[in-house]
């Protein structure tokens, strides 16, 4: 096993993720920046809570040696929001999927970016529900053939990032699991960023989106689709095509007042402290 | 000066047995084509590859970074 892993693991495991599974590699690149920022001085892991919803994704943070809570399904953010109002020393950040966090808990996490509470969000966008069987999710591309949409899809995909811009958040970026190196920095940039920070990494699913959407069964071959098919936010006109395509890159980085700093001012001054 | 010496270093490749589950990414992610599928059955239960071309290695690191369960590790050897 990897020397960075076995420091911050658990225990020596197998993670449950299958064979060629995206969740695995979003692990070791989260793992990567929580141990370039500690050899920096500039995280303590023991400040650092990990959330995990329901879903592939939300095992992620269980196998690292932090404090973890395994969360209802699409609750993750309101339980994240409260450990960060109790606390806001705390560095608290969810890793949820596409369902978990676009589907059934679409409103807290809209409501989450509108507030700007200082939690960050690490969604993983499959593209469909893996862990059920493959099923149709908000973010399945149109005219993919599903289990539950055997002639093709008619939904018009969500985009997570655009909907985070719009409702508020203030860090915004898109990577996919080929693009290694720009998402650990992406990882450091949003744990240092003070608000509502929302991280999508497009990571493949071979067992349902690779067999039965593309047609792909190769987790190597789905990383070759990604990496030729997504196009930089700074690379984008206004006639290039959309359609198929992934917009990665970072979105948006800007600073507000955030929305633990105010509830505490306020208690502060309530009280006669200030 | 210039010295016209080249020094040529040597990586041993190490793949966990217990953790690999047999996806073939680093087969096909190595630029040098290192790895090649083996007949071994590793503790998932799934033939693993194996390191057959490790001369080759250059230390790239391309199957350390993909590899979804932090199976390989790459030792540099002067």
């Amino acid at each position: 096993m990897l020397e960075v892993a076995e420091k911050y693991f658990r225990k020596k495991t197998r993670t449950i993720f299958c064979p060629g599974c995206g969740d695995g590699q979003v692990l070791h690149y989260f793992i990567d920046a929580i141990d370039q920022l500690k050899s920096e001085n500039k995280l303590d892991t023991k400040r650092l809570v990990l959330i995990g919803g329901i879903g592939c994704s939300g095992w992620i943070p269980t196998y690292i040696n932090v404090d973890v809570m395994h969360v209802l399904h699409g609750r993750a953010i309101p339980v994240a929001t409260g450990i960060k109002l109790a606390n806001p020393d705390l560095e608290v950040v969810v890793f949820s999927g596409d369902g978990d966090n676009l589907s059934i808990g679409g409103n807290h996490f809209i409501h989450a970016a509108r507030r700007n509470v200082g939690i960050k969000v690490v969604m993983l966008n499959n593209m469909l529900y893996g862990m059920t069987g493959g099923q149709l999710a908000p973010t399945t591309p149109h005219g993919a053939v599903t289990h539950t949409t055997p002639y093709k899809s008619v939904d018009t995909p969500f985009d997570g990032c655009e909907l985070a811009k719009t409702a508020g958040a203030t860090y915004v970026a898109r990577w996919t699991t080929a693009h290694a190196r720009e998402l650990v920095i992406a990882f450091r940039e949003m744990l240092l960023h003070k608000g509502f920070a929302y991280v999508e990494v497009i990571s493949q699913c071979p067992t349902y989106f690779g067999r039965y959407v593309l047609g792909e069964d190769n987790p190597s071959a789905i990383l070759t689709y990604f990496l030729k098919n997504s196009v930089r936010v700074d690379n984008l006109s206004e006639n290039s095509d959309r359609i198929g395509r992934f917009i990665i890159g970072k979105m948006l980085d800007i600073t507000k007042p955030t929305y633990e700093d105010e509830v505490w001012d306020q208690v502060k001054k309530l009280k006669g402290v200030i | 000066m210039i010295q016209n010496k080249v020094t040529k270093y040597k990586f041993s490749v190490i793949i966990d047995q217990d953790l690999c589950k047999g996806c073939e990414i680093c087969v096909e992610k190595c630029p040098f084509k290192v790895f090649e599928m083996s007949n071994i059955v590793g503790g998932y239960g799934v033939p693993i590859p194996q390191a057959i071309r490790e001369d080759k290695c250059t230390g790239c690191n391309v199957c350390v970074i993909f590899c979804p369960e932090m199976a390989i590790t790459i030792k540099k050897e002067a």
